[in-house]
């Protein structure tokens, strides 16, 4: 039953010598093996190089040498982090049989740590989807419904927590990736800033919106993780030369005197009235708790899904580009001359989400609608900027609902537009570059449902303070029954 | 009656710059001789979750070349990506500066056939990436990437030259402007400086220029100059017909000398520029541009000016000593040893010039060193040697270690300044010349200068050439009075 425990908690045992890493690792796997067939979370499972490194960390408790924070905890990682002779797929067909030749900065790191990665979870194809069911590989499941979606795109991430296989994942978020799947799977994700932690070996997406981060049970898990993998790298050139804090420090459950904003535009007409409720009980708590609640305006979050909707596609369908059956991954298997290789490989390869995206990419950079489009969206990305930039003056921490709504089903027919407005309140960070923390605040019909703490730039530790002190006051950690 | 044609000509000009590793990662460039991938990395091959960083020499060999060639340096610029499919780009993108290159408005001098100074405006340089290099055999192509991602500048000129004798000048300008800084080896035949020509024609005195056509593929400087006049006759051959001119992009075909048609303007490619969001904008602070404009070395053409007025030397000889900045600096210490710019410019231009030309050669692989060459010119300036041995001591010099003065003293190759033995010599060839000597005697004062001349070529025979001449006349002359 050591599943059932947080990072931290499993930590303290092992530095007690209560448990072995091995046995750990074991009952880790133990739960996997009952749970996976239904869930569905995994892409590779490494459960052999696992038990040797936990073998290693043990040697190490046996020495009597001291731990650091993660060593021995196993993790998970979504399948978009190159890590050295594992496949890395991105869940696509065109990288099905890709294996990393380096490993991607927040994967040595997590090595250098003495963190135990014990697989690749699944994901939306090349993380474009909020539902995980674009996956050329397999679907992933909600834990606390069978029949609804994890979310996405790092729904594997997300529903390998929640359903209690490990306490710890890694995902990316590029317009909501890591928190709206949080907000489904009831368990906490952080996107950092933009720049904080490096994107070298992240599969890219959207080179200007992608950020890797952490998801875990606890507000303090998710700390300990981005302690890890957060800072400085000089493989990536968008990465902020910035101290990292130690984010475990301040959690000390006071937020008196917090200015927390509520932007009235994020309760529109869409928002679904039970998470309405749910959010205006945890603005109250906020207040109870002694925060100082603001109401505020972010006038131009209205044009953010459409401004997510032309930049993203735009780098995706130049990135994506490298993907064209040359050098590695898969290649049709018959073709005749180098422009159909490149056709059949790549109409075989890329799931219809993808496509669609690449050629809206390709539509919005084309010399004649460059300007009407590309052009126009960066601007309006500056005046959502702006915006945040604005509030921040006169706020700490801004508060929203996660999602819309909850958990759909997976057999739910919806169109593209209207899975793409599922990311409504998710998508301003990516667009502004802020940090995002998702908490579980509650639960409709037996489905969790996520509040949303936006803080300034490079300041997670602010909304990391907010998110514990909610944590430690209105929520129990729940993993629901498998 | 057929009206005069004018041609306009841009050229745009591709440099490879030599610095250690490629522009975003640590392979080493160092790949002339090395197997075919071999200076790979996931970063150069494009492999998914692989970032590029700009390597910083890169920026300040490309600052140099700003600075060499006249241009405004942009403290702020940025990287585009231009998007393309092709087999030997890995990334099916090229990193470039699309907008906001990082050096503008430049000029280089050319010199026109009545002598008067013509500026070829320098539009744009930026920085790009260069692509791998595909090798076609039979039915199956093979791609090496060992090229990929190595740093180039891309050097954009004004429309400015009328023809292939002024595109041909500012070429070779730009070439000798660039290898003085040394951030590239600039050799069209090793690759690191590639040309692609525009050119149109129109009208003598028409407002606007023709349609213009790009030609690429110019593999030499002879090939620019004669695609260019190629391309200018068949243009205003097609309008005199009654033909048109398509934008198109034509490749040069060197064996049969003749541009051919690559793509028309409806196949163009667009290539989808947009900032390039794995990169932050390049900054450049003023710390950086003062201590590239300390490091720049002095210009060809100052150089020049500098040989001429310093040295007295002729213009001509100038310019052809300061062709490269190695050949410059070794006349430059030839000098300081030799104490004779004169005589070492001689030396250097004629024999010098000739044994590497023969050897195939540069300067820096010479086998006689600057203070050595110093020494033999200041032998024959203090008449220690005649010009005629100095010859003979550097043709034993070039495979000798022996210092040249060691190498006249061994080889006893002084010149004969004793009073008493030229003496002797000369009495010897007056007696064997008697009749050269009566001859003399007879002859008017015109022809007395060639009769001696002729007895003293025989004492000079007689000592093997080491007589000092000067003695040789004084003594003869005396003897013969």
């Amino acid at each position: 039953m050591l599943y059932k425990h947080t990072a931290t908690e499993l930590s303290a045992m092992l530095k007690a010598k209560k448990i072995t890493t091995v046995e750990l690792i074991n009952d880790i796997f133990d739960r996997i093996e009952k749970t996976e067939t239904e869930l569905g979370s995994f892409t590779l499972l490494k459960k052999e190089s696992a038990l040797e490194e936990a073998k290693k960390v043990d040697e190490k408790i046996a020495r009597g040498e001291e731990l650091l924070p993660l060593e021995g905890i196993p993790i998970a990682i979504k399948d978009n982090m190159v890590s050295k002779g594992d496949l890395t797929t991105s869940a696509s067909k065109i990288l099905s049989n890709y294996e990393g030749i380096y490993d991607a900065t927040v994967v040595k790191r997590l090595k250098d740590a003495g963190a135990i990665i014990i697989g690749k979870t699944n994901m939306d194809e090349f993380a474009m989807g909020s539902t995980t069911k674009s996956s050329y590989i397999k679907e992933s499941k909600n834990p606390w419904d069978l029949e609804r979606t994890p979310g996405g795109s790092s729904g594997g991430s997300a529903s390998s927590v929640g359903g209690g296989q490990v306490p710890l994942s890694l995902g990316s978020d590029t317009g909501g990736s890591i928190r709206q799947p949080a907000a489904f799977c009831g368990i906490v994700g952080l996107k950092p800033t933009y720049g904080r932690v490096s994107r070298y070996g992240l599969m890219a997406f959207a080179s200007s919106l992608d950020q890797i981060g952490p998801m875990g049970r606890s507000v303090e898990d998710v700390a300990a993780l981005f302690n890890v993998i957060g800072g400085y790298d000089e493989m990536d050139a968008t990465s902020m030369e910035l101290e990292m804090p130690d984010f475990t420090m301040n959690l000390d459950g006071n937020v008196k005197g917090m200015k927390i904003g509520i932007p009235k535009e994020y309760f529109i007409d869409g928002l679904n009235p039970e998470i309405k409720k749910v959010t205006e009980e945890a603005i109250e708590n906020f207040r109870k708790l002694g925060a100082e609640i603001v109401p505020i305006s972010l006038p131009n979050t209205e044009f953010a899904p459409a401004t997510y909707y032309i930049i993203a596609p735009a780098e995706a369908s130049s990135n994506l580009a490298r993907f064209d059956g040359v050098r590695y991954g898969y290649r049709a298997s018959s073709y005749d001359g180098i422009e159909d290789m490149y056709i059949k490989t790549r109409s075989e390869g890329f799931g219809s989400e993808v496509k669609r995206r690449i050629m809206i990419g390709t539509y919005v950079l084309s010399a004649g609608y460059y300007d009407a489009y590309y052009k126009k969206a960066q601007k309006v990305r500056r005046l959502i900027k702006n915006d945040f930039e604005k509030a921040f003056n006169e706020v700490d921490v801004i508060l929203t609902p996660a999602t819309p709504g909850t958990s759909f089903k997976l057999t739910d027919k919806k169109t593209p537009v209207e899975l793409y407005l599922e990311d409504i309140f998710t998508i301003p960070a990516n667009l502004s570059g802020i940090p995002g923390l998702v908490i579980p605040a509650g639960k409709v019909d037996n489905l969790p449902v996520g509040i949303q703490l936006l803080g300034k730039a490079f300041d997670e530790a602010t909304i990391l303070k907010a998110g514990d002190a909610y944590e430690k006051a209105y929520t129990k950690m729940e993993i629901p029954k498998l | 009656m057929a009206r005069e044609w004018e041609s306009v000509i841009g050229l745009e000009i591709h440099c490879q710059l030599d610095t250690k590793t490629k522009v975003w990662c640590g392979c080493s460039s160092d790949y002339d001789n090395s197997p075919e991938n071999t200076h790979t990395c996931p970063i150069c091959l494009g492999h998914p979750g692989a970032l590029p960083k700009l390597n910083k020499k890169v920026l300040d060999y490309a600052i140099k070349a700003g600075f060499a060639l006249n241009c405004d340096i942009n403290k702020e610029s940025k990287f585009d990506r231009k998007n393309y499919f092709y087999p030997d780009t890995p990334k099916n993108y090229q990193i470039t500066q699309f907008d906001h290159p990082y050096a503008e408005g430049g000029h280089i001098d050319i010199k026109l056939s009545n002598g008067d100074d013509k500026r070829i405006g320098v539009t744009r340089i930026h920085i790009e990436e260069d692509a791998g290099k595909s090798i076609h055999a039979g039915e199956e192509s093979f791609i090496n990437f060992n090229r990929a991602s190595m740093p180039l500048i891309e050097i954009v000129s004004e429309p400015d030259m009328r023809n292939s004798e002024e595109a041909y000048q500012y070429l070779n300008l730009v070439r000798d402007a660039l290898k003085y800084t040394k951030i590239s080896d600039v050799s069209m035949e090793l690759g690191s400086l590639r040309c692609d020509a525009n050119i149109s024609v129109m009208h003598k005195g028409a407002k606007e220029f023709g349609t213009r056509v790009e030609v690429k593929n110019l593999n030499s400087f002879k090939g620019v100059a004669r695609a260019i006049d190629y391309e200018i006759s068949r243009q205003i051959e097609e309008i005199e017909n009654g033909g048109e001119i398509n934008q198109e992009t034509r490749l040069w075909d060197e064996e049969s000398q003749v541009t051919r048609v690559m793509r028309s303007k409806e196949e163009a490619m667009d290539y989808r520029f947009f900032p390039e969001p794995d990169l932050v904008r390049i900054v450049i602070t003023d710390e950086q541009l003062e201590r590239l404009e300390e490091e720049m070395p002095e210009s060809k053409i100052a150089k020049m000016t500098r040989f001429v007025t310093d040295y007295k030397i002729s213009e001509n000889d100038a310019e052809t000593l300061s062709s490269s900045i190695e050949l410059a600096d070794y006349f430059e210490k030839v000098v300081i040893s030799s104490t004779n710019p004169k005589l070492s410019c001689n030396w250097i231009l004629t024999e010098v010039l000739r044994v590497l030309k023969d050897n195939n050669k540069t300067i820096e692989e010479f086998s006689i060193n600057s203070e050595e060459l110093g020494e033999i010119i200041k032998l024959i300036d203090k008449g220690a040697i005649s010009s005629k041995i100095a010859k003979k001591l550097f043709e034993i010099k070039l495979n000798d270690e022996r210092s040249p003065m060691k190498i006249v003293e061994e080889e006893k190759m002084a010149q004969v300044a004793d009073t008493s033995e030229i003496e002797k010599m000369v009495v010897e060839v007056v007696a064997n010349n008697p009749k050269l000597v009566e001859d003399y005697k007879v002859a008017d004062e015109g022809r007395k200068p060639r009769v001696i001349k002729g007895l003293m070529g025989q004492v000079m025979k007689a000592s093997k050439g080491k007589a000092n001449p000067k003695m040789v006349m004084d003594i003869l002359t005396e003897k013969l009075s």
